[in-house]
């Protein structure tokens, strides 16, 4: 590396380690260091090795940087975040409002649904199985066992049709629990 | 040298007041102070941490800068002294004359007592 290049990125650490100082110091720090190199070369530092040895005596950038800082806070600590929950009290509500949502003035499945797609908890295709099974939860599944659907299917198919859609919004719910985690939705 | 990092801390500490001593009356540029430290023995490990030094004793109102225009290289920034730099070197050099004194008449009572 010739003298010219040992200089550049001599100054380009400095301006990097800089970065955090307030503008003030940083402007003064940069300034200072430049002119004395450019001093330095003038009272005679050409040669490669005379520009290695004089900025080896100017020290490392971070040392001066440490030493501008000096009394400064410089970076807060970032903030330790503390642990997400699995699930928050809006998790818990659409583990209620999917299956039973219906029944409190059917705008409650709907709140469901906006928390379920709304949360970082799930995946889409998991946002999808909540919507899609069962639609409005058990009240569509009451509807189905009260409706007389005896045009429609045989009667011996009715009680296993209706257990599996009995079984269906509990089995949604188990899955959406057992998934969830905080950040899936960016998966 | 032995006690290295108790030299460390007296450089650290006494540093200030060298470079207060080099500008009573007398201007410098930082390169010219660099240098001038860098003849006292062990003074300066790190000649780029004099800067912000200098710029420190800036803040607190112990030395003065001006810009000026140099005839072989960039312009140079001149420091001097202010009234209360000085001041603040002549109180340093009681304490430190003080301070001296005691140590080395206890370091000469150990060494005496080694001896017998």
């Amino acid at each position: 590396m010739s003298g010219e290049r040992l200089v550049t990125a001599y100054l380009s650490d400095l301006v990097l380690a800089a970065e955090p100082l307030p503008e003030e110091r940083r402007t003064d720090l940069i300034v200072d260091v430049t002119s004395h190199i450019e001093e330095a070369r003038a009272a005679g530092a050409s040669s490669e090795d005379e520009i290695r040895q004089m900025l080896k005596q100017l020290g490392e950038p971070r040392d001066i940087v440490a030493a501008a800082a000096d009394g400064l806070v410089l970076v807060e600590p970032a903030p330790v975040a503390p642990p997400q929950p699995r699930f928050r009290g809006r998790e818990i509500a659409v583990f209620f409002l999917l299956p039973f949502g219906v029944y409190i003035f059917l705008v409650g499945w709907f709140a469901g649904l906006y928390l379920l797609w709304t949360s970082d908890r799930w995946t889409g295709r998991e946002k999808w199985l909540g919507t899609l099974i069962t639609p409005f939860g058990y009240a569509s599944i009451q509807a189905i066992a009260t409706v007389d659907t005896g045009y429609v299917m045989a009667g011996w198919l009715r009680v296993p049709v209706l257990l599996v859609l009995l079984l269906a919004p509990l089995a949604t719910v188990i899955t959406l629990a057992v998934k969830g985690r905080p950040g899936r939705s960016t998966q | 040298m032995v006690a290295e990092k108790v030299f460390t801390q007296l450089r650290r500490g006494t540093l200030e007041y060298c470079v207060l001593a080099l500008l009573q009356g007398e201007e410098r540029y930082g390169f010219d102070l660099v240098k001038e430290l860098g003849e006292i023995d062990g003074m300066v490990t790190t000649e780029g941490t004099i800067y912000p030094l200098l710029a420190r004793l800036r803040r607190e109102g112990m030395v003065e800068t001006s810009w000026r225009e140099s005839e072989s290289g960039p312009p140079r920034r001149y420091y001097r002294s202010t009234a209360e730099g000085g001041q603040a070197l002549a109180d340093f050099t009681a304490d430190w004359e003080r301070f001296r004194t005691s140590v080395d008449g206890i370091l000469r009572r150990g060494n005496e007592g080694r001896r017998k």
